[in-house]
């Protein structure tokens, strides 16, 4: 498709303007408009607390809000805690709550509120089982004061507390009464913006909080001074990805999330289209059923490793080179504290004779590997296409179930059905809550002396030290092949060039963001 | 003639037991036991049983089987396991699209289908009849779905006329909604309109060759009014019912191309609740649109009555 | 909306078989429908001479537009557009060949048994009815629903949405048969009912059968398409031009060959097979033209 040169210079024009027009912010910031943004499903539920899946803390962060949040470097402030403080050599923390503070159903936080929800989070958030291990107790001591009492010091708990993914959010506490341990039925926060309606396959519907308290500090990463300027925000699923990025270029939807990494150097050229690269967004892996099944020999599990050549797999998955980059790492070199090379030799072996000889050794016959993918993110599948190829170069027998996300989900916690399933793990600032090396999460892989450095890591202080663990864990990760990593991925989304304020970032966040 | 509606309307129980049945057995059909797959994988043993007596899965089959109707006679089409909601909840909720896209597609079809047709009659064995046909019978050739994608490239992608996808429902204003269906109910509406035509074309001929047009022709009436106001009227006696099975065969290709255009509607329904394992869903919208099928095909044949004198029933 | 149709006497009699195939000929649009029947044929049946291997991934060679190489590119994870289009091809013929034999089998058996033994008709015809009362694709998603996505899935659900649609055409054409005279010679000459069908029945619904086999082979081939096409079909790493579609539906900008040339290919042979269906009916059964045939199709 050749285009005229005084139509390529007016795309060229328009693109200037919509790389400018975000960078220099100049415009004052605009209230009203409704942000359409193109999600690449249905959420499985709106309760924040119960899931891990990335799509639900984009939609749910508007509505809910925890203690501490990210500032732009992700490290740990408040949000709804106004100072905290430490006593009992670092076994007792203090949380003084901001005052007056609403939930959407018109009732003032409270730490009662604080309690409930925490506990809840406690109980159900992957992250917060883990944190949990360390708190002894927690209490309202009044109105406004929290006292969380530690059984160790911990040098993670701010940043557990401030992790959108699987949050720590707070939930008025008739609603956490209610619900217990069942999902919540009403959803309701002290964010920005309200819950208005889901309409499965429609849209989820959220409107601007008109009572909602800001911070007074000023914006800073999530943290600081939040503004729903947008009237209302629609989380609309479309599930495919052409139309996605079809409905970005034609003004359809504002934000359209996913786009496929391979599109970027169209949805560079399009007219009034912004093309946002958010690095990193995560790895891609294949994780390993340690609890039942063929996946459950070492060797057989090495052999997979060993036979896997990453280029292509990547390649495949994110097409274009921008968008991945084959690194050993448990955590990315964009976070130079916790970036590692260990275990480095056992990354992309492309080493078929190797994991011929162990499939041997271990005695496989042919059984079927259950290796379970989706196409709702294109990646996963056709990372599992290319790997299958190889895994069956060397002898595996892969059977690839394509479901659908929703499905894949539901199945991963049922150990007798699966042998593998595609995911990824989605950027963490804080490794000792990295679904990364994780025991209690579908794939079960729990190591004995993994958990010890886990453990550790999540009481220790020290920086250094702390990074030392987190070598010896990429190391057991390696050699024991908790999962097996492909590759590191970047994002593409695709926004329009109306939309102002916006932050290419894993977390989506929509507050301080305009319509022109 | 009355009786003989009477006797339509009971011919129609059987074919609605058997469709009933048939909806029953696809549910029994499915590996594993229904209620597990009810009760979806995270379910525990307890939540399993309870669900096996909550349907009465533990009855024998017969029983089950009566049940069944009993439930259908009264609306209860279920729970679906992942909406969490009634299952005739989940389909009223979606009935808006597909049956505005469906209806769209059949105005299409037919300011198509019908004058090509005609014209098709008209010009029996002349090169314009012979090209008339060859292209409808290439749109009888074209998946639905394969013109839908076609569509959203030419008109949405490169030149921008319409939304890539999606439906404005009707409370954002009727103008928005007929904006999205544009597209899919082309794709829609022009596969139809080709068989329309072919359908149009051999009636008008059927009707060319009877008695009373060639008496028109031997008394000297003018080849224009033979055709217009003799023909064509008669002519519009089955293409009038076309109409009505277009609506049932349109109704079931809009499940496919709402696929294509993100159109949240039965179709849209039915495959993600095939994707997602939520049989009662399943079950829920096949029945229904079997069900209309029947109505539609039933109003169909009774409408001959009406239109045409000549038919005759016992 | 039954279909009676009075095959020609001549239509069975081996004499008139030249004849047969001289008018068959004749018509250049049949002929141009067999012709790109038998050009679907070659493709499918030399699948692995003329076509590499259609799964085979060279990664760093992806989306390449058509050239020398690749006649029809290659997608997304760098597979050869060309030889996945061919294997679709075979895909579709083995689709369309096992739909008409499975859906023969069955329909001709409930056919002839609800045409020919009358007190078997009410039940047989009612269970045909019920089938048919399903739009065609819904049913067959539903059953697909049911079994779980395998080629032999797809062939079966294809098969039990088009078996009724078989029956009623055969039951019709045997009700008309038994009655006529040489029939009632026949029994009055002691034949058994097994004889009588084989020998002067069946033959004789043969023309209408042949006929439908067409159109029962182009709508398998177009379900299976679909049903590949939203995901319920074959498992999508087996090349059906109905998978190639909705993949390539992604990069319908970057790489619209992805979408062309398998759309083109379900074009061009359904076209065919419609083509030389209506050769067919034309020639072998003239009664039914017009309306019912267009009905027949539609559902």
């Amino acid at each position: 498709m050749r285009r005229h040169a005084a139509l390529a210079l007016t795309v060229l024009l328009v693109i200037a303007l919509g790389f400018a027009a975000p960078l220099g912010a100049q415009e004052q910031p605009k209230a009203g408009g409704v942000l359409k943004v193109a999600t690449i499903g249905e959420p499985p539920t709106l309760d924040l607390h119960t899931t891990t899946a990335v799509i639900v803390q984009q939609i749910t962060w508007h509505v809910y809000e925890g203690l501490y949040t990210y500032d732009k470097s992700y490290n740990a402030v408040p949000l709804l805690v106004d100072s905290h403080a430490v006593s009992d050599g670092g076994r007792t923390c203090t949380f003084k709550l901001r005052r007056g503070v609403k939930f959407h159903n018109g009732k003032e936080l409270t730490a009662s509120d604080v309690v409930a929800s925490l506990k809840r989070w406690g109980r159900l958030a992957t992250p917060g089982k883990q944190l949990w291990k360390n708190v002894e107790g927690l209490e309202a001591k009044d109105p406004h004061t929290v006292a969380m009492y530690l059984k160790e010091p911990s040098g993670a708990l701010l940043m557990g507390l401030a992790r959108p993914n699987n949050g720590a959010v707070i939930y008025p506490k008739e609603i956490v009464d209610a619900a217990g341990d069942n999902p919540v039925t009403e959803f309701i926060g002290t964010g920005p913006y309200r819950f208005v309606e889901h309409k499965p396959d429609r849209h989820v519907r959220l409107a601007r909080f008109k009572d909602y308290v800001a911070r007074t500090d000023a914006a800073d990463g999530f943290g600081g001074k939040r503004t729903a300027y947008a009237d209302e925000i629609l989380f609309i699923p479309v599930p495919d990805v052409a139309v996605r990025l079809a409905g970005v270029e034609t003004g359809e939807y504002h934000v359209g999330l996913q786009i496929q990494q391979d599109q970027y150097d169209r949805v560079k050229t399009m007219p009034g289209v912004v093309a946002a690269i958010i690095k990193p967004e995560g790895w891609s892996t294949a994780v390993l059923n340690h609890k039942q099944g063929l996946m459950t020999d070492k060797r057989v599990r090495q052999a997979f490793q060993a036979a896997l050549d990453m280029e292509p797999i990547m390649a495949a998955g994110f097409g274009n080179k921008a968008f991945y980059r084959l690194d050993p790492g448990l955590s990315f070199p964009e976070q130079p504290q916790w970036h590692s090379r260990a275990a480095a030799e056992l990354y992309n072996q492309k080493s078929p004779a190797k994991a011929k000889k162990l499939l041997q050794e271990a005695g496989y016959n042919g059984q079927p590997v259950r290796w379970i993918t989706t196409k709702e993110y294109q990646w996963m599948y056709k990372n599992a296409l290319v790997a299958k190829q190889q895994l069956e170069a060397v002898g595996f027998k892969v059977d690839l179930q394509v479901v659908d996300w929703a499905t894949l989900v539901q199945r991963r916690n049922k150990p007798e059905v699966w042998d593998v399933f595609s995911t990824g793990i989605t950027f963490n600032p804080e490794p000792a809550f990295s679904t990364g090396p994780a025991c209690n999460w579908p794939g079960w892989w729990c190591h004995a002396d993994k958990e010890q450095w886990m453990d550790a890591i999540a009481r220790e202080s020290d920086a250094r030290k702390r990074r030392a663990m987190w070598d010896r864990v990429q190391t057991i990760f390696y050699e024991d092949v908790g999962r097996v990593k492909f590759g590191d991925f970047f994002g593409l989304t695709a926004v329009r060039h109306e939309v102002h304020g916006f932050r290419a970032t894993n977390e989506l966040n929509l507050w301080n963001v305009w319509l022109r | 003639m009355k009786t003989y509606v009477v006797r339509r309307l009971l011919a129609l129980l059987p074919v609605a037991l058997v469709v009933a049945t048939v909806a029953f057995v696809l549910m029994h059909l499915a590996p594993g036991d229904p209620a597990s797959v009810i009760a979806g994988p995270d379910a525990s043993r307890d939540d399993v049983q309870r669900i096996e007596k909550q349907l009465g899965l533990d009855a024998p089959m017969p029983v089950q089987l009566v049940r069944w109707y009993g439930r259908l006679v009264r609306g209860d089409l279920g729970q679906s396991i992942f909406l969490r909601k009634p299952v005739t909840d989940a389909i009223l909720d979606r009935v808006e699209p597909t049956l505005l896209l469906t209806l769209f597609a059949i105005a299409i079809s037919v300011a198509i289908g019908v004058p090509a047709g005609v014209i098709a009659a008209r010009y029996h064995d002349t090169t314009t009849d012979q090209v008339l046909m060859v292209i409808a019978l290439l749109g009888v050739s074209i998946p639905n779905f394969l013109l839908g994608l076609l569509f959203i490239l030419f008109f949405s992608v490169w030149l921008g006329w319409f939304p890539v996808a999606g439906y404005s429902p009707l409370e954002y204003g009727w103008l928005k909604t007929l904006r999205s269906l544009v597209l899919p109910a082309f794709a829609l509406g022009l596969v139809q309109s080709a068989l329309i035509a072919r359908i149009a074309r051999s009636s008008m001929l059927d009707i060319l060759r009877e008695q009373y047009i060639t008496a028109g022709r031997a008394k000297g009436l003018a080849e224009r009014a033979v055709i217009y106001k003799h023909a064509l009227k008669n002519a519009m006696i089955p293409t009038v019912t076309i109409i009505g099975i277009s609506f049932a065969i349109l109704i079931s290709g809009a499940v496919v191309v709402e696929t294509v255009f993100n159109i949240p509607g039965l179709g849209r329904l039915i495959i993600s609740a095939v994707l997602r394992r939520d049989y009662p869903v399943i079950q829920g919208v096949v029945l229904c649109i079997a069900g209309l099928y029947m109505l539609i095909n039933l109003a169909v044949d009774l409408s001959y009555l009406v239109f045409d004198p000549r038919v005759k029933y016992q | 909306m039954s279909v009676i149709a009075l095959p020609r006497p001549d239509a069975a009699r081996p004499a008139a078989r030249p004849r047969w195939l001289v008018l068959l000929t004749r018509r250049k649009t049949t002929m141009v429908g067999a012709g790109l029947m038998v050009l679907m044929l070659a493709l499918g049946v030399l699948a692995p001479v003329i076509a590499g291997n259609p799964g085979h991934m060279d990664v760093a060679g992806r989306l390449a537009a058509p050239g020398r190489a690749h006649w029809f590119g290659t997608d997304d994870v760098g597979r050869d557009v060309w030889s996945r289009v061919v294997y679709g091809a075979r895909l579709s013929l083995l689709v369309g060949v096992a739909v008409v034999v499975l859906s023969f089998v069955v329909g001709v058996a409930c056919g002839t048994v609800a045409g020919y033994y009358r007190r078997l008709d009410n039940l047989v015809m009612r269970v045909m009815d019920g089938l048919m009362a399903f739009p065609a694709i819904v049913l067959a998603i539903a059953l697909m629903a049911a079994l779980g996505p395998s080629v032999i899935n797809v062939i079966v659900a294809i098969a039990v949405v088009y078996s009724p649609r078989v029956a009623r055409v055969v039951r019709g054409s045997v009700l008309v048969i038994r009655e006529t005279a040489y029939v009632e010679a026949a029994r009055a000459l002691g034949a058994s009912d097994l004889t009588l069908l084989a020998r002067h029945v069946l033959p004789n619904c043969l023309s209408p059968v042949i006929v439908q086999g067409s159109f029962v082979f182009a709508a398998a081939v177009l379900t299976e398409a679909a049903l590949s096409f939203l995901g319920v079909g074959v498992p999508p790493y087996i090349p059906s031009w109905g998978v190639i579609l909705a993949e390539g539906r992604l990069y319908i900008q970057q790489a619209p060959w992805l979408v062309l040339y398998p759309g083109l290919a379900i074009m061009l042979t359904i076209f065919g097979l419609n083509l030389f269906g209506d050769g067919l009916r034309d020639l072998l059964d003239p009664k039914i033209r017009g309306l019912a045939t267009e009905r027949q199709r539609a559902a």
